[in-house]
């Protein structure tokens, strides 16, 4: 058996992993600047236009805003599929993913647990919070790529939408975080390799 | 994967004896286009080493090279052919084969 083939097929995965990361860094930098300005912008519409907006306005522009995020979401599930390939290829099932499917469960759980609360009237928020924590972490852990700081704070950011009953300023800050992380995946994709 | 001959066949196509050649078709596979300025950034190889893969790849009809205009200036896009995924595929295929059956002789020699 000539250990060559594989050597060589281990050097390409690096090179087209490397080519994976800067298109995904900026598929999710968009996604990162796009979520991030839907919070700032239906809180600023009724400003400028000097009345309350109804809430079904508020749905309609952030639901606009979703479908840019879901088309880069395809994008980066085509990414998924060449990756995971790649994956199973190399790891073997190891303790890792273990530990990833466990909290994949407990994240599904606890949409399911708050889509109950929602139904009895309380936790709304925290159906939003759980999706973007199940999404964020499916996302990054299945592809098994670096996670930057900018990424972290992302991951850790949607705290500030469970606390705005508390502190109604956390939204914003929830959508400052998301808008510097995507400016940082952005610079980091465009930017010298 | 019928046999191993076969399986030695597909992993010593001249195609693959190249990690850059290799690494460019998986990303490919994953991105459908990237522009020649990308790719050779990326892979930080001066520009003849890229085009010479290219080129292979392109004679054996795996990707295409197209001349596209952004902003009037040419650029040079790489797209992937659907013969060069079919090969992409059975070349995973066989890797993965490659794999199992050196592991199942490192295994058989502990023992």
């Amino acid at each position: 058996m000539n250990s060559k083939i594989y050597e060589n097929f281990l050097e390409a995965n690096e090179i087209a992993r490397k080519i994976y990361y800067l298109k995904f860094k900026k598929y999710i930098g968009i996604i990162y600047l796009i979520v991030g300005a839907l919070v700032p912008t239906t809180l600023a519409v009724p400003v400028i236009l000097r009345t309350p907006l109804p809430s079904y306005v508020s749905a309609g522009i952030f639901i606009l805003g979703l479908i840019p995020v879901i088309f880069l979401n395809t994008k980066i599930l085509e990414l998924y599929k060449i990756i995971n390939k790649l994956n199973k290829i190399i790891y073997k099932r190891d303790i890792y993913s273990i530990i990833y499917n466990i909290i994949m469960k407990i994240l599904i759980g606890l949409i399911i647990v708050c889509g109950f609360l929602y139904r009895i009237g309380i936790g709304g928020d925290l159906i939003l919070f759980w999706i973007i924590e199940l999404w964020l972490s499916y996302t990054f852990f299945r592809f098994k790529f670096k996670i930057s700081l900018e990424d972290w704070l992302a991951i850790l950011s949607p705290v500030g939408l469970i606390l705005q009953n508390i502190c109604p300023y956390s939204v914003l800050i929830f959508a400052s975080i998301w808008i510097f992380s995507g400016v940082v995946s952005m610079v980091r994709a465009y930017g010298k390799p | 994967m019928e046999n191993l001959k076969e399986l030695m066949e597909i992993l010593s196509d001249p195609i693959f004896s190249s990690p850059i050649r290799v690494g460019i078709l998986l990303a490919l596979t994953g991105i459908k286009t990237i522009t020649f300025s990308e790719l050779q950034k990326n892979l930080g190889i001066n520009k003849s080493t890229l085009s010479v893969n290219l080129k292979i790849l392109e004679n054996n009809g795996l990707i295409e090279i197209k001349t596209k205009f952004f902003k009037d200036r040419p650029r040079e896009v790489i797209v992937i052919t659907e013969k060069g995924k079919k090969l992409v595929e059975k070349y995973l295929e066989a890797i993965l084969k490659y794999k199992e059956i050196i592991e199942e002789n490192n295994n058989e020699n502990i023992k």
